[in-house]
């Protein structure tokens, strides 16, 4: 009797602890979540998790040269987004979006050195009322194209002076099956000479608060709009600086 | 603080925990052991019989290591990857904090396991291996049976159902398991009185490998001795301990130690009366086995006076 006494209080212990860990709020996926051991042969696996654990996260992705990893399963994720963009929903101009990224000569800056935890993480308060950039009106299945050519326009990139850079793209005037935006690419930087665009006012939410997001998760974050909504306007933001990359995504209703 | 234990870990860093700790915390009981003979080369209480022991304790661990390398790489973590990505009810955050709570769920579940190692027949014919040695010191930790490897499985699947990763559940077992080596010296008497009240200490853990009757089955803990005084299996030292096992075995033999558990259980199984009997032996505590023995003796004997009067 006595036995299956303990041996119950022991089940419900791991029940309560597991639930009170559940509700962690955890800290969001940093870069050092794609160092996963999923693709990684086993004494690679070991080499880099011991380093990691003895000398830390940064000089192990120095010595390793991670940064040679994680172009591979940026590449990787970008190949997956491709063969998703098959149907012509709005959630597929975020997956190409995400995929012109990697080609686009301007990202470069962006590319990750040392991956390190970021630092400052942007809030909607410092967003800008119109950015510098290019405006043009596409099907949501072609908008890779309008990155590229953002990317490409080294009218705009040659003024940069900083790795620190905020890229805002900003879809409306959608049309009446969401297949169709007018969409907006542009730096901000006010100081630049470009044509300006302008963010809609409205009520903003935020779909993805500022991480690394893989497509999946920027791709379900579409999902997340509330469509019964006037939608005026959805906001990519992407924040680089020379060490990190930030997503986040905002939908701004009427 | 707070901060701290929610921050992100990978599973990658996780598993570089696991390999890191364990290096370093072997040569640092290496430096123990050492220290160990050192004093008692004072005391003159080196012997031949110390010395062979401690040896025979080093092989039967690399005979338990590469026996133990199969069973993980072939089906520890593949059936926990398996189960953690199907069958998990969640998928918990990889943090300190998950950690923490892992290592304390892990605790628990290391004193089912041990306990169970002790109360039933195939448990305790590979657990035996680890009481056998008439000596107390830091290599006796290091005193695997040939099965020491397999039965942690079952009892750490129910971490995964529950959420934690599988290489967080192997660092929270590796610690428990680190925590307990350190725990077989004789160096240290009795710790200040509120940790020997909590945590598992030296004299704690003497008592769990004595062979003084009024300590045996007792003290089966890893690292906090909670359990024990919660579930009725505690016990204090306070008088001089025996070590060893019932029946003793005297043998520095490495493969007379490693496998005398399961010699002794093939014997048994080999000479039982019945199949059910059989089945009982497996699952039975070993005293069982032992008191039907003694029965079957006296009823030999019995039935012998009556034919010869
Ligand atoms: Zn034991
Ligand atoms: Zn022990």
């Amino acid at each position: 009797m006595n036995f299956f006494v303990s041996a119950l209080s022991t089940i419900l212990l791991g029940l309560v602890v597991g639930f009170a860990l559940s509700l962690q709020k955890a800290e969001p996926p940093t870069e050092f979540e794609k160092y996963s051991s999923a693709n990684m042969d086993f004494a690679t696996m070991s080499e880099v998790g011991y380093a990691m654990a003895a000398f830390g996260r940064e000089s192990t992705a120095d010595y390793f040269e991670l940064k040679d990893y994680q172009e591979y399963v940026q590449l990787a994720q970008n190949d997956h987004a491709k063969a998703l963009s098959a149907s012509d929903s709005p959630q597929v101009a975020a997956s190409e979006a995400q995929a012109s990224k990697a080609e686009a000569p301007t990202m470069q800056l962006a590319q990750v050195e040392h991956p390190a935890k970021p630092k400052a993480k942007p809030s909607l308060k410092d967003w800008p009322k119109s950015v510098i950039g290019i405006q043009r009106s596409t099907e949501l299945i072609n908008v890779e194209k309008v990155w590229q050519e953002f990317a490409s326009n080294s009218a705009l990139s040659d003024q940069l002076d900083s790795y620190t850079v905020s890229v805002f793209a900003i879809y409306s005037d959608f049309n009446s099956d969401y297949s169709r935006a007018t969409i907006s690419i542009g730096y901000d930087k006010p100081s630049m000479k470009g044509e300006q665009q302008l963010i809609p006012k409205g009520k903003i939410e935020t779909l993805l608060k500022p991480s690394n997001y893989g497509n999946n998760a920027l791709l379900n974050a579409w999902q997340d709009i509330d469509y019964s909504k006037a939608v005026k306007a959805v906001v990519e933001r992407r924040d680089y600086t020379q060490n990190s990359e930030l997503t986040s995504l905002f939908v701004i209703y009427q | 603080m707070m901060e701290f234990l929610q921050q992100r870990l990978t599973d990658l860093e996780l598993f570089g925990w696991d390999e890191y700790i364990n290096y370093w915390f072997f040569l640092a009981m290496m430096a123990l052991f050492a220290f160990e003979l050192i004093v008692m080369a004072f005391k003159k209480a080196v012997t031949w019989n110390l010395i062979g022991d401690s040896i025979t304790n080093f092989i039967t661990l690399f005979a338990y290591r590469f026996i133990g390398g199969l069973i993980y790489i072939l089906f520890y973590l593949t059936a926990f990857f398996w189960v953690y990505e199907n069958f998990s009810i969640t998928q918990l955050p990889l943090t300190w904090m998950s950690l923490l709570g892992c290592i304390l769920l892990a605790d628990v579940i290391y004193y089912w396991e041990h306990r169970f190692m002790h109360v039933c027949g195939l448990g305790w014919a590979t657990h035996t291996v680890h009481h056998s040695s008439p000596h107390f010191n830091i290599s006796v930790a290091y005193r695997f049976g040939p099965l020491d490897g397999f039965f942690p499985f079952f009892f750490h699947l129910p971490l995964i159902m529950l959420g934690f990763h599988p290489f967080m559940v192997f660092l929270a077992e590796a610690l428990v398991q680190l925590y307990q080596t350190a725990l077989h010296t004789q160096m240290v008497k009795k710790l200040p009185r509120p940790i020997e009240y909590i945590m598992n200490t030296p004299s704690h853990h003497r008592v769990h490998h004595a062979t003084n009757s009024k300590y045996i089955d007792k003290n089966y803990a890893g690292i906090f001795i909670i359990w024990d005084r919660m579930f009725g299996t505690f016990a204090e030292e306070d008088e001089k301990v025996k070590f060893g096992v019932y029946p003793r075995i005297n043998s520095v033999n490495p493969f007379t130690v490693f496998f005398h558990g399961f010699t002794k259980l093939g014997k048994q199984l080999w000479e039982a009366p019945s199949w059910s009997y059989r089945f009982q032996l497996l699952i039975r505590p070993p005293i069982w086995a032992w008191e039907q023995e003694q029965k079957r003796k006296r009823e030999a004997a019995a039935a012998e006076a009556k034919a010869s009067p």
